[in-house]
């Protein structure tokens, strides 16, 4: 490859990231948005007598600094990263996915019921049996929303939301009725998955094959996206549903295929959690990941490679709150706080890139 | 000051001079729209502002209404000079405008709809002592104006003289006209010259922006030519013939056409690519929606549809795109190459911005719209994005677009080279049938030929072209010929050479008259000077080559 055509590759890329009308570089947003966070954060801190740089400090090296600490984030990211896909294709459609809390849990239950009505019988297949089951559970979970608004055009983010209550109720159910372990001592927990149903990890530690699953459908997405006809249709419905009508493709079923993938992403998160890190179906299995994945896949601007890094980030954010407690003697939930000013930025850097680009459009009152 | 009325209408006195001084005005993409314009009226005076589409005439009198910013110039009242930054400013200063797209709501009444243009009337509102000012002050005026009445129900006409009577309840001085004949029969639009002679005598100064020299003729005193966005003449609207005006407007003596000569196709044999019988619809944006319209269209045809926008041209374009649902048969015949590639039928939709493109994407993706699903543009799943740029690289070049870069995103484009891109991208895709609405709508003179060339050329090669525009001028110069749409109904089909100007005008307006009657009219000279005149005005002429490539 001549260096002129690598060039011009590097420059495809960017293509992507021009999408949304802007001259700033693609990664000013996500940046933006953590650096507003930041000083946010430390306002607080400097409040709370603080000192934000020490504090910060021991976040990072808490996550990013120890063997144990890089373990544990990317623990924390598997979930999230799966979450924060399962918003993000569907976004790039139109749609808006909130139902990743909900497709996870229904996952979950996915995952328990092959492990649990299978057992070891199914010996080294266990394992593409619950993948397979778990990504057709998400898909058809997060399906009653996207089938809704296809055909009846019912608001897709009440259905989706209303259905993450019923989702987590649902395990609730299972785990208190039919699915009770006798032997639980009378906690609400399934019984404990066979060994061939928990998906592999790595050297001992708790960091399973999701991840790898994760990054991979990333770069896949990123693949499809950018260049096949598919992604191409996907694009201009998100752009102009009109002039993709126009031109003959069929929004509906753009919608309903971004909503069934972004599904089954979220439910090979809950398939990890339940598998790996808690070992059976049980409630409490994920603090508000769904939710924290549509976060995470908007401070990346719905872009998968950027979704990566933010998923690593944020995961950090949650392994290195222990290290806040041990050692700056804050709070775990301090990290709470920080999630919710990262969001923040989001939600301010938006409006600010549209004024930088207003400014550079002098766009005139009409 | 207030009046004693307690509506809250300023009754100030009487504006001397408004003038406009060197007004510049850049819109995003370079272009100077208004390029260092200066001009001036007096109290009483009615001043045309003529050019040709695109001459920069209505961002001129935005500018002044407040509506546009200028890039650098300004405006001065009685010798004041004034800035607005909000249309509301303008209004303060008595200067209002009356656009071609009317702001009015259909379902409440025309003292409601007054009642809401207020800008400084006070909280609370007496509607029957509303509604009774307005009857008063409309008496005052000579409006013939009923304020109780549903502006829905009312004629376009009718519409325009509530517009205009709300500028003047406002306390309007100056009031603005964009283009206000177009959409009026000819009658209607006596009425209002009418109405601006009198508001003149009253001491108004009236802004009158139109393309129609007759215009000038009928009510101008003083008169300004622009021509892409220069001021080319001031003078008294009496000093110039006729002729002289036009070449004005155009920038060069006007030649004659030469129009190739149509090879008639023998309709017996070819079968035609587009065959409408019994079409029904139900309304979409005309009261009337469509009923029982048939025609069809021969290839290497251009079908024109005339008609006041509202007369079923949306339902019409509606059904053949697929987007309403309709009674009858439409049947397109494409021929077995072109009925695989679904780009059989090519449309250019009206509204190129929020229809015919995707803004946010760049001008290669939208170039690559209608065709990305094939080769060369992708095999199998797979884009093939250098062919993509490839073609957008030759299409810009092609159909001269600015910017050049195939990765600038379709926002940052001009409603002209953005239908640049629309066009080669339908015609490109090399269809049996093109439907075009309004193709050359708010496009400068050099545009407007381009797309005039490119759809006439798409013509001899043999594609069936389905023309809609309310432009008459612009349907005799492309088209071969007219089918008059009024009310829903087909009020004629005629070809173009067969058929004098003022007919399809007519028909248009007021459907089909007794002949008598016509005659009447054309001695009274409600219809002919405007198809005399303005056929001799086509700067496209100019433009368009001689129809042998």
């Amino acid at each position: 490859m001549s260096p002129v055509t690598l060039f011009y590759r590097v420059e495809m890329v960017d293509v992507d990231s021009s999408r949304r009308g802007t001259w700033l570089p693609s990664f000013a947003g996500p940046l933006g948005a953590l650096a507003i966070a930041a000083i946010l954060f430390s306002v607080i801190l400097v409040i709370a007598g603080r000192s934000p740089s020490a504090t910060l400090w021991a976040l990072f090296n808490g996550a990013f600094g120890t063997k144990f600490g890089i373990r544990e984030t990317l623990t924390r990211c598997t979930p999230l990263m799966l979450c924060a896909l399962a918003v993000a294709v569907p976004a790039r459609a139109g749609i808006f996915n909130i139902g990743g809390e909900g497709q996870l849990h229904f996952g979950a239950i996915a995952s328990a019921a092959v492990a649990l009505h299978f057992g070891s019988g199914l010996g080294s297949m266990t394992i593409p049996v619950m993948v397979l089951t778990v990504l057709v559970a998400g898909a058809a979970w997060s399906l009653i929303p996207g089938l809704l608004k296809a055909v009846l055009n019912v608001n897709e983010v009440l259905v989706a939301l209303m259905l993450n209550y019923v989702a987590i109720l649902l395990v609730e159910y299972l785990v208190h009725g039919p699915w009770k372990d006798p032997s639980a001592l009378g906690w609400p927990y399934s019984a404990p998955f066979p060994k061939a149903a928990v998906l592999p990890t790595w050297q001992g530690t708790n960091v399973h094959l999701g991840l790898l699953f994760g990054v991979v459908a990333a770069g896949c997405f990123w693949f499809v996206m950018a260049r096949t006809t598919f992604g191409f249709s996907v694009k201009v419905v998100e752009a102009n549903p009109v002039a993709a009508r126009y031109v003959g493709m069929r929004l509906q079923s753009y919608l309903l295929i971004t909503m069934a993938l972004g599904g089954a992403m979220a439910a090979l998160a809950g398939l990890g959690e339940v598998s790996v890190i808690q070992g059976r179906l049980r409630p409490d299995i994920s603090p508000g990941y769904g939710y924290i994945g549509f976060l995470i896949s908007w401070l990346a601007g719905h872009r998968f490679l950027i979704i990566i890094p933010a998923a690593i980030l944020i995961g950090g954010l949650y392994s290195g709150s222990d290290e806040l407690q041990l050692a700056a003697g804050l709070p775990s939930a301090t990290v709470d706080i920080l999630l919710g000013l990262v969001f923040v930025g989001v939600l301010l850097s938006g409006p600010i890139r549209r004024w930088l680009e207003l400014r550079q459009r002098s766009l005139e009152i009409e | 000051m207030r009046s004693m009325t307690g509506f809250g209408c300023q009754q100030a006195g009487m504006i001397k001079r408004v003038s406009l001084h060197s007004i510049v005005k850049h819109f995003p993409g370079g272009v100077a729209a208004v390029d260092g314009v200066s001009l001036g009226a007096s109290a009483g005076e009615v001043h045309v502002i003529l050019g040709e589409n695109g001459a920069g005439k209505t961002t001129l009198m935005r500018v002044l209404a407040g509506l546009n910013k200028p890039s650098s110039g300004h405006v001065e009242i009685d010798g004041r000079i004034c800035r607005f930054a909000k249309p509301q400013d303008a209004k303060r200063h008595g200067i209002g405008m009356v656009h071609q797209h009317f702001s009015l709501v259909n379902s409440l009444s025309v003292a409601e709809n007054l009642a809401l243009g207020r800008i400084d009337g006070g909280f609370f509102l007496n509607p029957a002592k509303w509604s009774c000012y307005l009857s008063e002050k409309a008496e005052e005026c000579g409006l013939d104006i009923r304020p109780d009445t549903l502006v829905g129900l009312l004629s376009l006409g009718e519409r325009q003289r509530v517009e205009i009577f709300r500028l003047i309840v406002e306390g309007a001085k100056v009031l603005i006209l964009d283009e206000p004949t177009s959409i009026l029969a000819p009658q209607e639009a006596e009425l209002l010259f009418d109405h601006i002679r009198r508001f003149s005598a009253a001491g108004h100064i009236i802004f009158l922006v139109t393309h129609k020299i007759h215009h000038v003729r009928a009510v101008g005193q003083k008169l300004s030519i622009l021509r892409r966005g220069k001021l080319v003449r001031q003078c008294a609207a009496a000093d110039l013939a006729d002729d002289e005006l036009a070449s004005l407007m155009v920038g060069e003596p006007l030649a004659s056409f030469p129009r190739a000569p149509k090879d008639r196709l023998d309709e017996t044999q070819v079968s035609p690519v587009l065959d409408v019988r019994d079409l029904n619809v139900s309304p979409l944006t005309s009261p009337d929606g469509m009923q029982a319209v048939s025609f069809h269209l021969q290839p290497g045809e251009i079908l024109g549809v005339a008609g006041i926008s509202g007369n079923g041209q949306d339902e019409l374009v509606g059904a053949l795109t697929g987007r309403t649902a309709y009674r009858g048969t439409i049947k397109v015949c494409l021929d077995g190459a072109s009925r695989r590639e679904s780009s059989g039928i090519g449309y250019i939709p009206g509204d190129r911005r929020s229809v015919g493109s995707a803004l946010s994407l760049s001008v290669m993706d939208n170039l690559a719209l209608r065709r990305y699903d094939r080769r060369p543009f992708s095999s199998r799943f797979l884009l093939n994005i250098e062919a993509i740029r490839n073609n957008a690289i030759e299409m810009i070049g092609h159909y001269d677009i600015h910017p050049k870069d195939p990765l600038a995103p379709a926002w940052s484009l001009s409603g002209g080279n953005l239908q640049k891109v629309i066009l080669a991208r339908e015609l490109e895709a090399s269809p049996r049938l093109v439907i075009a609405v309004n193709p050359t709508a708010g496009l400068d003179v050099a545009t407007v030929g381009m797309v005039h060339r490119e759809l006439m050329g798409k013509a001899r090669n043999g594609t069936g072209i389905l023309y809609v525009s309310e432009d008459l001028d612009e349907l005799f110069l492309v088209c071969d010929r007219i089918l008059v749409l009024r009310k829903g109904k087909v009020e004629g089909v005629f070809c173009v050479g067969e058929v004098e100007k003022a007919v399809v005008a007519l028909l248009m307006s007021r459907g089909k008259l007794q002949s008598n009657e016509y005659e009447r009219d054309f001695a009274l000279g409600c219809v002919d000077r405007d198809s005399c005149i303005s056929s001799r005005n086509v700067a496209r002429d100019a433009v368009l080559p001689s129809g042998d490539g």
